[in-house]
C-alpha cells in the first residue's frame, strides 16, 4: 500500500533527473552545430530528429519494422537464456562439465559477431532466424557468466545448514541455489537484454528485409540523417523498455532485496493471518467465555 | 573469402530454394528497395502471376558472397559481381548467367560538378576517397583503363555513409571517389552534385548479373525463363513508364521516399542503369563486355587466374525471355494508372 | 553420549588425539583460543567433516555423515532471506516433508519462546542479528534434536543481547535436556552455561583441561559474581595460555585480595 503511494514520486525520481540532463545533452548538441564542431550532414539537429521521430510515429512506416526488431529482440533474449542457463547449471553443480563447456562459452563470446554472422545466416535462413540467433549468441555470455557465479558462490555456511538438516541434493538445489544466485542472475539477465537488441540490429544490418536496423540503413542510404537518428532514437526506447521490465520482474522475482516489498509482503501475510484468528478459536476446556471477551481478556 | 569457405561448409541449405518446380527463390543485394525496381513492378502489375511463378525474395546482404548462395542451393537465383563470378570459376564453380539486367556499371568514379577535372586520366597527383579497402583494386582497374598506374594518386578509405561523404568532398580533403552509383545520387541529390568520370570500358561493365546452378537452369528451365521475363517486362515499364514505376515504388517502399530528391535521383539512375544495349534484348549477357572486364580485372591482380567466358555466360534463354507482347504490357500499365489514379 | 575422537588432517594437525565422553542431558563448553581446533572438532561431531583417524558416536551410532538427530548452530544466522521467520523455523520440517499445521504451530510457539511472538511475518532483512540468531535458535529446536551443536552463535552480537541469549539458551536446556556442546571464546558464558568445561590448546588442538562446574541448576546470571565462580574463571584462564601454577596462585591471591 504504501508503495502504491509512492508510485507518482518514484517516477518522478526516475524521470526528471534524466530529463535534466537531457537538456543540457540538446543544449550541447545545438552548440556544437552552431559552431560547426560537427556538420550537419552528418548529424542532424535536435529539433529535426524530434519532428521526424513524431512524423514517422504517426506514419505508417516504421510499425512493422519495429514489431519485427522487437520480435527478434526478444526471441534472441529467450533462446539466449535458455541456452546460457542449459549450460551454467550443470557447470556449476559438476566440475567436470564446468571444465568442459568453460572454454567454448569464452570463445562464442570473443569470436567477431561479424564473422560468425554470415555463418549463421547460412545456416538459419534468411528468415526471422538468423537474426533471432545472433541476438540469442550476443545475449548468452552476460547470463551464464552470471548464473555460474550465482551458483558457485552461495554461502558455504547456508549450504553446510541445508546437509545437517538432512536435506537432498535436490532440496538443496531447488531451495538454497536456485533462489540464491537468482539476484546475480538477474543482474545479468538485464545486460542481456540491452545486448539482445544490439544483436537483433547487428544481424538486420547484415541481412534482412524488414527491422529498424535496416530502416536506419535505407534512411541513412538518402542521407534522411534526422530519420535514420528518429529511428535510432527509437531503438534507445525499445531498449529503454526492456531494461525497464527487467527491473520490474526483478523486483518481484528478487523480492527479499527490496524493502519495500518485504514490507508488503508481511503486512499481506500478518492480514491473512489476523482473519485467520478472528475466526472463533477452540474454546478452551476450563472457560465459557465468549471469543470477543476471550479477546478482550487476553488485551 | 572466409564467409565464403564458411558457408560451403555451412552449406546445407535446407531452407530457401525449394523443390517446387514454379517456385524461385531469389537474393538481391539490399532489401525491398528501388533500386531494384523490376521485381516489385512485376509483382505489382501480376507478372509473376501471369507467368506462373511464385516468386520468393531474400535480401542476401553484401558480406555474403552470391556464388555461395547459389552454389549450397539456399537460393535458387542471386545476383552477383563478375569479379565474384570468375573467382569462383577459376576455382572450379560451375554457376552460369543467363541473364544480366544491368547493362553498366554500379560502381565508378565522382568528381564533384564544379571540380576542374573532366576525365579521369587527370587524377594524376590527386586524392581518392574509397568505399573501403577493397576498393584498391577497382580504382587501380579504372587507373590502368585509363592509362595510369596505382602510384599516380594518394587513396584514403572514406567509407560509405553518405553523408560522411559529402562531408569530405565539401571540405576538400578528396578530389574524388570511388564507389557505388548509390551512393552518388544520394550526394548529389543532397546539395553536391556530382560529376562521373569513370572510364568508358570500365563503366560499360555489366552491374549485377544473375548467377544460377546450371542443374537449377535445367530442372526449373521454364520457371527461370517465366521469372525473367517478368523481370524483363517490369524493366520494360521503366524504360517507357517511369512515372508508374515511380507510383508504385512510392507505395510499395515508402521509407525510401523520406527525401523525395534523392529518391527520384535514384530510381532515374536505377532506370538508367537497366537501359539494355538492345531492347530487343533485355538482360542481354555479353561476351565482349565480360572479356574486358576479365581482362582489367586480371592486370590488376584482383583475379589471378583467367577463365573461359563462354563457359559462364549462357544467351540461350534471352530470346524467349524477350518474347512478350509490349503492347500488351503497355495496355496492362494503362489498366493500373485508371484503377490507382495515376 | 560416547565420543572417542583423534583426529589428522590432510597435512594440519587439527585435531590431535581428542577424547571426549559427553553423558546424557549434559552441556559441554568447549573453549579455547583461535586455531585450537574446536570448531573443526564440533564439524567431526557433526559429520560434516571426515575423520582421519579414530571414531566419533552419537546415541550408540558411529557419525559418518550429517545427522536428523543432532542440530548445529552457527555464528552466522544462516537465515534464508526470502522467507519469514516463520518459514525459516519450519526449514526443517519442510525438508523432512513433514511441512503441515501442526509443524507451523509448533513454529509459531518456538518464535513465541525465544521471544519473537509478533515477528512471524517479518523477513530477515528487518530483523537484528540477535534477532536473527534467535530465529535460527527457533529452527534448531523444531527437530525433536537430543543433541545441540552451537558453534559460538552468539559471536556476532553485542554483549548485552548475548547475555540475554545465553539465558535463553540455559532456559531451553533445561526444558529439552539436550545434550549439548556449545564452542565459545567468551569463559563466563561457557562457565555459567555449562556443566563442564573442557579447555583447549591450539597447534595441535588438545585438551588441556576439563573444569567441572558445580554450580545448581537452574542457573541464574548472579551466580556469575560469586567467588568459586571467580576461581574456576581463573582456572580456565590458566588453562588457555598453558601451564604455569604460579600464575595460578598468584591470581587467586589476586582474587581473595580483591
Amino acid at each position: 500500500m504504501a508503495s502504491k503511494l509512492a508510485l507518482p514520486r518514484r517516477i518522478h525520481q526516475a524521470v526528471t533527473p534524466p530529463l535534466i540532463f537531457l537538456v543540457f545533452l540538446v543544449l550541447f548538441w545545438k552548440l556544437a552545430l552552431w559552431n560547426e564542431w560537427v556538420s550537419e550532414t552528418v548529424i542532424p539537429h535536435p529539433e529535426d530528429v524530434v519532428y521526424s521521430f513524431v512524423d514517422l510515429v504517426f506514419s505508417d512506416i516504421i510499425w512493422d519494422d519495429t514489431a519485427a526488431t522487437l520480435w527478434e529482440t526478444v526471441a534472441g533474449f529467450v533462446l539466449g537464456a535458455v541456452i546460457a542457463l542449459s549450460l551454467a547449471i550443470p557447470s556449476g553443480l559438476w566440475e567436470t562439465m564446468r571444465r568442459m563447456l568453460h572454454p567454448y562459452a569464452i570463445g562464442l563470446q570473443v569470436t567477431p559477431r561479424i564473422a560468425v554472422a554470415p555463418i549463421i545466416i547460412a545456416w538459419a535462413g534468411f528468415g526471422y532466424s538468423s537474426k533471432i540467433w545472433i541476438a540469442a549468441i550476443i545475449a548468452f555470455f552476460p547470463i551464464y557468466v552470471n548464473a555460474l557465479t550465482g551458483i558457485l558462490t552461495v554461502d558455504e555456511e547456508s549450504r553446510e545448514m541445508f546437509r545437517s538438516l538432512g536435506a537432498s541434493r535436490w532440496q538443496s538445489f531447488s531451495r538454497l541455489v536456485v533462489p540464491s544466485s537468482l539476484p546475480i542472475m538477474f543482474a545479468g539477465l538485464k545486460t542481456a537484454a540491452g545486448l539482445a537488441l544490439v544483436g537483433a540490429v547487428v544481424g538486420e544490418f547484415i541481412s534482412a528485409q524488414r527491422g529498424l536496423g535496416v530502416l536506419v540503413q535505407q534512411f541513412s542510404y538518402q542521407l534522411a540523417v534526422d530519420d535514420a537518428f528518429a529511428v535510432i532514437l527509437i531503438l534507445m526506447f525499445m531498449g529503454l523498455l526492456l531494461f525497464a521490465l527487467m527491473e520490474w520482474l526483478e523486483r518481484v522475482t528478487v523480492f527479499w532485496l527490496h524493502d519495500a516489498r518485504l514490507v508488503a509482503r508481511t503486512r499481506r501475510r500478518q492480514a491473512r493471518a489476523g482473519k485467520r484468528a478472528h475466526r472463533p478459536p477452540d474454546p478452551p476446556s476450563s472457560s465459557t467465555a465468549t471469543p470477543s471477551e476471550t479477546a478482550g481478556l487476553t488485551r | 573469402m572466409v564467409s565464403a569457405t564458411a558457408l560451403v561448409l555451412a552449406g546445407c541449405g535446407d531452407d530457401g530454394a525449394s523443390d517446387d518446380a514454379s517456385k524461385i527463390t531469389y537474393s538481391l543485394p539490399t532489401p525491398e528497395s528501388l533500386l531494384f525496381y523490376p521485381p516489385i513492378v512485376a509483382e505489382e502489375l501480376g507478372f509473376f502471376d501471369q507467368e506462373g511463378v511464385e516468386a520468393e525474395f531474400v535480401t542476401a546482404g553484401e558480406e555474403i558472397p552470391s556464388t555461395a548462395l547459389v552454389e549450397n542451393g539456399d537460393v535458387d537465383i542471386a545476383m552477383a559481381d563478375i569479379d565474384e563470378l570468375v573467382i569462383s570459376h577459376a576455382r572450379g564453380g560451375t554457376q552460369v548467367v543467363p541473364f544480366s539486367p544491368q547493362h553498366s556499371n554500379t560502381a565508378g568514379t565522382v568528381v564533384p560538378e564544379d571540380s576542374p577535372i573532366q576525365e579521369f586520366s587527370e587524377l594524376a597527383g590527386k586524392t581518392v576517397g574509397l568505399a573501403s579497402e577493397e576498393d584498391t583494386a577497382q580504382v587501380e582497374a579504372q587507373l590502368l583503363a585509363a592509362g595510369l598506374s596505382g602510384d599516380d594518386i594518394e587513396t584514403v578509405v572514406v567509407g560509405t555513409s553518405g553523408a560522411l561523404v559529402k562531408e569530405t568532398f565539401d571540405a576538400g580533403e578528396i578530389d574524388a571517389y570511388v564507389g557505388a552509383r548509390s551512393d552518388f545520387t544520394a550526394i548529389a541529390a543532397t546539395g553536391t552534385p556530382l560529376r562521373n568520370i569513370t572510364p568508358d570500358d570500365v563503366q560499360a561493365i555489366d552491374g549485377n548479373p544473375v548467377a544460377v546452378m546450371p542443374e537449377t537452369l535445367e530442372t526449373k528451365r521454364e520457371a527461370l525463363i517465366g521469372f525473367f521475363r517478368a523481370w524483363a517486362m517490369g524493366q520494360y515499364v521503366g524504360l517507357e513508364h517511369p512515372d508508374v514505376v515511380e507510383q508504385i515504388v512510392r507505395e510499395q517502399v515508402p521509407a525510401e521516399w523520406r527525401n523525395e530528391a534523392v529518391a527520384e535521383a535514384a530510381l532515374a539512375g536505377s532506370i538508367e542503369l537497366m537501359q539494355p544495349d538492345d531492347p530487343e534484348r533485355i538482360g542481354d549477357v555479353r561476351p565482349e563486355v565480360w572479356e574486358t572486364a576479365q581482362d582489367l580485372l586480371s592486370s590488376v591482380g584482383i583475379i589471378e587466374e583467367t577463365t573461359d567466358i563462354s563457359e559462364i555466360l549462357d544467351d540461350s534463354l534471352i530470346e524467349e525471355i524477350n518474347d512478350f507482347d509490349r503492347a500488351e504490357v503497355d495496355e496492362a500499365v494503362e489498366q493500373w494508372q485508371e484503377e490507382n489514379g495515376g | 553420549m560416547k565420543e572417542a575422537v583423534k583426529r589428522f588432517d590432510g597435512g594440519v594437525l587439527a585435531v590431535d588425539h581428542v577424547s571426549l565422553d559427553v553423558r546424557p542431558g549434559e552441556f559441554v563448553s568447549l573453549i579455547g583460543p583461535s586455531g585450537c581446533g574446536k570448531s573443526t572438532l564440533l564439524r567431526l561431531m557433526a559429520g560434516l567433516l571426515p575423520l582421519t583417524d579414530g571414531s566419533i558416536e552419537v546415541n550408540g551410532s558411529a557419525v559418518n555423515r550429517a545427522r536428523q538427530d543432532v542440530a548445529l548452530m552457527f555464528q552466522k544466522p544462516t537465515l534464508l532471506p526470502w522467507q519469514t521467520a516463520l518459514q525459516n523455523t519450519m526449514l526443517p520440517a519442510v525438508l523432512q516433508k513433514k511441512a503441515d499445521k501442526a509443524a507451523e504451530e509448533k513454529a509459531a510457539a518456538l518464535l513465541e519462546l525465544v521471544g519473537l511472538g509478533g515477528f512471524e511475518h517479518t523477513y530477515p532483512r528487518h530483523l537484528s542479528g540477535g534477532m536473527q540468531q534467535r530465529v535460527a535458535l527457533a529452527r534448531l529446536l523444531m527437530v525433536g534434536v537430543e543433541v545441540l551443536l552451537l558453534d559460538e552463535p552468539f559471536g556476532a552480537v553485542d554483549q548485552i543481547t548475548r547475555e540475554r541469549l545465553n539465558l535463553e539458551l540455559l532456559k531451553i536446556h533445561e526444558r529439552t535436556r539436550a545434550t549439548s556442546v556449545l564452542v565459545t571464546h567468551n569463559l563466563t558464558e561457557a562457565l555459567l552455561l555449562a556443566d563442564r568445561v573442557v579447555v583447549m590448546t591450539p597447534r595441535p588442538g588438545r585438551v588441556s583441561d576439563v573444569i567441572d562446574v558445580p554450580f545448581e541448576r537452574p542457573r541464574v546470571a548472579e551466580m556469575a559474581m560469586e567467588p568459586e565462580f571467580q576461581r574456576l574463571v581463573l582456572r580456565a584462564h590458566a588453562g588457555l595460555h598453558g601451564p604455569g601454577a604460579d600464575d595460578v596462585r598468584s591470581q587467586e591471591e589476586n582474587a581473595h585480595g580483591v
